[in-house]
């Protein structure tokens, strides 16, 4: 017999509402016939409110251990919310989605699996989320239903499908060393482990991380990322690149630093290395691409890699990169929805032309979203920055920090390539309205940049699994 | 309550500019008000920098920014800074009254553009600490990046990407430098990235050499020092040339980094580096003059000239001794005053100087080119000839050998420049220019003076952007520490 106490109820209440709308959603369907905008707005609502919910929950696990409220969940449970919440606001913008109800309801789903990946303190519970928001934003991929957004979709399905069955291999076998599923249990217990028990918790360390590495499309686990993000609607894309990764980016931090902090001088070298990589693959894979939405994933990559540094520097500065990283690019993507609206699909850098001159605020919000993803100074991406630099010269990663240094100077050429693209002279085309809801995220989302740009704040975490 | 005086003179260039560009008036009148502004910030910016050795040594703001890191707004200004801030006004009104000559290439935006860099400029030079100083440095770079992206000219994409994407690799790795600093410093002072903590990690064993070399990356590409200067000519040649006027000024900042960097590391960080550095610096004086005696046009001269003075200001930076520091101060001050001065020539005279040779027949016209192009090559009694003397004498202190090649350096800057005024004075007759008319010569009246003052009286200054720097005691100090044989 489960009995279930208060504070269970408080922790699952965001995740409970949340996924008990993503049924009325499906169930209301039917009733209406022409236009689902309302409900679209309802959902964006049901972001807000879900966000207050994690906003007065207390801190402390649940249902016996399995689920965790601390400042990192809250913390990233809020950059969930939010993000999913804005790419609501631009689902409602896309031709062909909006007279469906699949996208609101698939997005809320994920955002389900994102704040239960937060929340989760045990591997089975880590591993149920994981999969929630997978098959959410596989389905996403492909909503669209033209050849290459199902084409990504199933890119990105038979791909996910096989990491995830690596990282369900991997937590057999830290539960076959260690005899339980409990973050904190692992952790105590891993500390005791002799050998033969220590090799088989790197092997399942190593393989959980294979799965993590997947879904922050670190290199070489992120060859169905440019793929994915070009092919899927520009909406998708956004959840895709940002709310998986801030998902992954949660469970990473919790993991590495709860389960297996004994384990650090092993999964720096692995982690780290990989971040290498990312930074090398992204950046140079962004250089010659055309197409915006291609060179957001191969930036997307490259920052998959700053990410996977912070977090080994330390988790104050991955929670700040992150809300960095949702915000800028959560405004690129909603630069690319407005240029979107002009009714051309795939904007590429030529279609940039002109924007100076016919929509100077749109170019200049777009401007100040590509300084921010190259970081500079005076915005969050900046800050973001600062903040990983100093974790890891205070770890002693010199040789990183120096790495990271001289691949953001790539960044530099394909971020102001943009920026240099919306110079360019045009033809007069006629002009464009951008709706008001759009305007209403972009004004939020480069404020939001140039606040944390101007005063950052590196939220205090404390990790600790009891 | 006290005026912020040193913040009102950092954002008044970017706020008036931008004002003004807002305000419903026509663009003549928007120039003459920013030539006003500037003009009273230059005036005012001199006061403050002759109180710098009396009333207003400590003339300081200071704010907590980011409390978590110890970050503070901290602005103070000393003779070296004020200096400098002079010239930067200076060479900002300088700008818009030089627009005035150029009819194409205007745009609405061009003068907000202009005065943020400024803003950028002044902030650099005031600021006193390493991330403030970090974000003033890259506004101007990219205020620069944007205005010539908006108005350059035909090849100003490939241009204005290279100058950023050289830019951001050497200030990408200050700010890892920065961050070293941080780390170095955080357990020890409470303000770890103000400049009075910076000689402590600069000193630090094993580090602080490496720290040293991430913010000379910066300085170097921005001087630029020679293998490294391949960003400069394109984007000068698609700057609009008005523009260069107050953005040339940004190169002198490389060497105000230097200085500071200098000041605070002497001499166990970069001592190996010493020598290394003044041979690099000397074959990028020498390969720069050869360069500019082979051009064409006027501009391209200025620009391989202007290349070749900042090698020899390094070279003078670099020699460690008291004169040659003197020297390279000096430098970066008569070449702020020249570089506006001779861009606003360049500006009158316009791109297509290869089929002009009538200046030569104007009344005024004449005698201003040739004063510039006479400040320029380093004339006894005008304000290059002072600086390059003091670089040279300090660099044969330290290096004979070198000092003496340096010497044949300047014969080649005498030529080149010598060879461009009888081109453009006495050369062939494609196009006689029209006269300089009475509102320029009268705004480029104060840079000349000013070459005359710098010329005839350099102590004067001199006294000045030494006593910030005043390196002879420290020098000494450890130059008896060094001879003592101790570490």
């Amino acid at each position: 017999m489960i009995t279930f106490s208060w504070q269970d109820l408080v922790a699952a209440s965001p995740l409970a509402l949340m996924a008990l709308a993503v049924v009325l959603f499906l169930l209301l369907d039917p009733f209406l016939r022409r236009s689902k905008t309302a409900l679209y707005w309802a959902g964006a609502a049901l972001h807000a409110v879900a966000l207050a919910l994690v906003a007065i929950q207390g801190t402390g696990t649940a249902f016996s251990g399995a689920a965790i409220s601390d400042n990192l969940y809250k913390i990233f449970a809020w950059l969930v919310l939010l993000a999913n919440g804005i790419v609501l606001v631009m689902w409602l913008h896309d031709e062909d989605t909006r007279r469906s109800i699949e996208p609101l309801a698939l997005t809320t789903l994920a955002s389900v699996g994102a704040v239960a990946l937060a929340l989760a303190n045990e591997l089975m519970v880590f591993l149920v989320a994981f999969e929630v928001i997978a098959l959410a934003l596989y389905t996403l991929a492909g909503a669209t239903q033209t050849e290459r957004s199902t084409e990504a979709s199933i890119k990105y399905f038979l791909l996910g499908a096989f990491t995830f069955s690596f990282m369900a291999l991997g937590s057999a076998y830290i539960f076959g060393a260690t005899g339980t599923t409990n973050f904190a249990a692992i952790g105590e217990r891993v500390r005791l482990l002799t050998e033969p028990g220590r090799t088989l918790v790197n092997i399942g360390v190593g393989l959980v991380l294979v799965g993590v590495a997947f879904e922050l499309m670190l290199v070489p686990f992120h060859l169905w990322g440019p793929d994915v993000v070009h092919g899927g609607a520009t909406p998708a894309s956004a959840a895709i690149a940002v709310t998986a990764k801030l998902a992954a980016l949660a469970l990473l931090s919790r993991f590495l630093w709860t389960v297996v902090p004994v384990l650090e001088p092993q999964w720096t070298v692995g982690v780290g290395g990989l971040a290498v990589i990312s930074l090398l693959v992204g950046n140079v894979g962004a250089l010659r691409q055309e197409s915006l939405k291609r060179i957001l994933a191969y930036s997307s990559i490259s920052h998959g890699g700053f990410l996977a540094l912070a977090v080994i520097s330390n988790v104050s500065a991955a929670a700040f990169y992150a809300a960095a990283y949702a915000i800028m690019n959560l405004g690129a993507f909603a630069t690319i929805v407005a240029l979107e609206s002009r009714g051309r699909e795939d904007p590429s850098l030529d279609d940039l032309a002109g924007l100076t001159t016919h929509h100077p605020w749109l170019a200049a919000v777009l401007g100040l979203f590509a300084a921010s993803l190259a970081g500079v100074p005076l915005t969050a991406g900046f800050m973001a920055k600062v903040g990983l630099f100093l974790g890891l010269w205070q770890k002693g990663y010199v040789a990183l920090a120096v790495v990271a240094a001289l691949a953001s100077v790539i960044g530099f050429y394909y971020y102001f390539r943009i920026v240099a693209a919306t110079f360019n002279p045009s033809k007069p085309g006629k002009l464009w309205r951008l709706p008001i809801s759009l305007w209403v995220i972009l004004a939020l989302l480069a404020v939001g940049v140039l606040v944390l740009g101007l005063f950052p704040i590196y939220p205090a975490v404390a990790l600790t699994a009891r | 309550m006290r005026i912020p005086v040193l913040t009102l003179l950092v954002v008044t260039p970017a706020v008036t500019s931008l004002v003004v560009t807002l305000l419903p008036i026509d663009m003549r009148t928007a120039r003459r008000i920013l030539l006003a502004v500037n003009l009273i910030l230059f005036a005012i910016s001199a006061s403050l920098f002759i109180g710098t050795l009396g009333p207003w040594s400590q003339l300081t703001e200071d704010a907590l920014w980011i409390p978590q890191l110890g970050v503070y707004y901290a602005l103070s200004i000393d003779g070296l800074s004020g200096a400098l801030l002079v010239a930067l006004f200076l060479a900002m009104g300088l700008s818009a009254a030089a627009a005035e000559l150029v009819q194409e290439n205007q745009g609405k935006w061009s003068s907000a553009l202009q005065g943020i860099m400024t803003t950028g400029m002044a902030g650099v030079l005031l600021a006193r600490d390493l991330l403030l100083f970090f974000l003033f440095w890259e506004t101007m770079v990219v205020a620069l990046f944007v205005l010539v992206l908006a108005y350059g000219g035909e090849g100003r994409q490939r241009a204005a990407i290279q100058f950023l994407v050289y830019t951001a690799a050497g200030s990408l790795l200050m700010l890892a430098a920065i961050a070293g600093v941080y780390v170095l410093n955080s357990g020890l002072y409470a303000r770890p990235l103000c400049f009075e903590a910076l000689p402590n990690a600069l000193r630090s064993g094993a580090v602080g050499p490496w720290i040293a070399v991430g913010f000379l990356a910066a300085f170097a590409v921005k001087m630029p020092l020679v293998p490294l200067h391949a960003w400069l000519p394109d984007l000068y040649r698609q700057t609009p040339t008005y523009a260069l006027v107050v953005a040339a000024f940004m190169a002198k900042l490389g060497g105000y980094g230097f200085l500071r960097l200098i000041e605070s590391t002497y001499p166990s960080a970069i001592e190996w580096l010493a020598l290394p550095l003044g041979i690099v610096a000397l074959a990028g004086f020498l390969y720069a003059s050869l360069v500019a005696l082979g051009q064409q046009r006027f501009i391209d001269v200025l620009i391989y000239a202007s290349i070749a003075h900042m090698n020899l200001f390094l070279l003078g930076a670099v020699a460690f001794t008291k004169t040659g520091f003197d020297g390279a101060a000096l430098q970066l001050l008569n070449q702020g005053v020249l570089a506006a001065l001779t861009f606003y020539m360049a500006t009158w005279l316009g791109q297509r100087v290869e089929d002009m040779g009538g200046v030569g027949r104007l009344a005024w016209g004449r005698i201003y080119l040739l004063v510039a192009i006479l400040a320029s090559l380093g004339l006894p009694g005008l304000n290059g000839f002072a600086s390059e003397l003091l670089i040279i004498v300090g660099t044969i202190e330290r290096w004979p050998v070198l000092g003496i090649l340096v010497l044949l350096g300047t014969v080649l800057g005498a030529c080149y420049f010598i060879l461009t005024y009888r081109r453009l004075a006495h050369g062939d007759l494609g196009r006689v220019p029209e006269e300089l008319p009475a509102f320029h010569r009268t705004a480029l009246a104060i840079p000349l003076i000013l070459c005359l003052l710098l010329g005839l009286a350099p102590s004067l200054i001199l006294q000045f952007i030494s006593a910030p720097a005043d390196l002879s005691g420290m020098l000494d100090l450890h130059r008896l520490i060094a001879m003592g044989g101790m570490p």
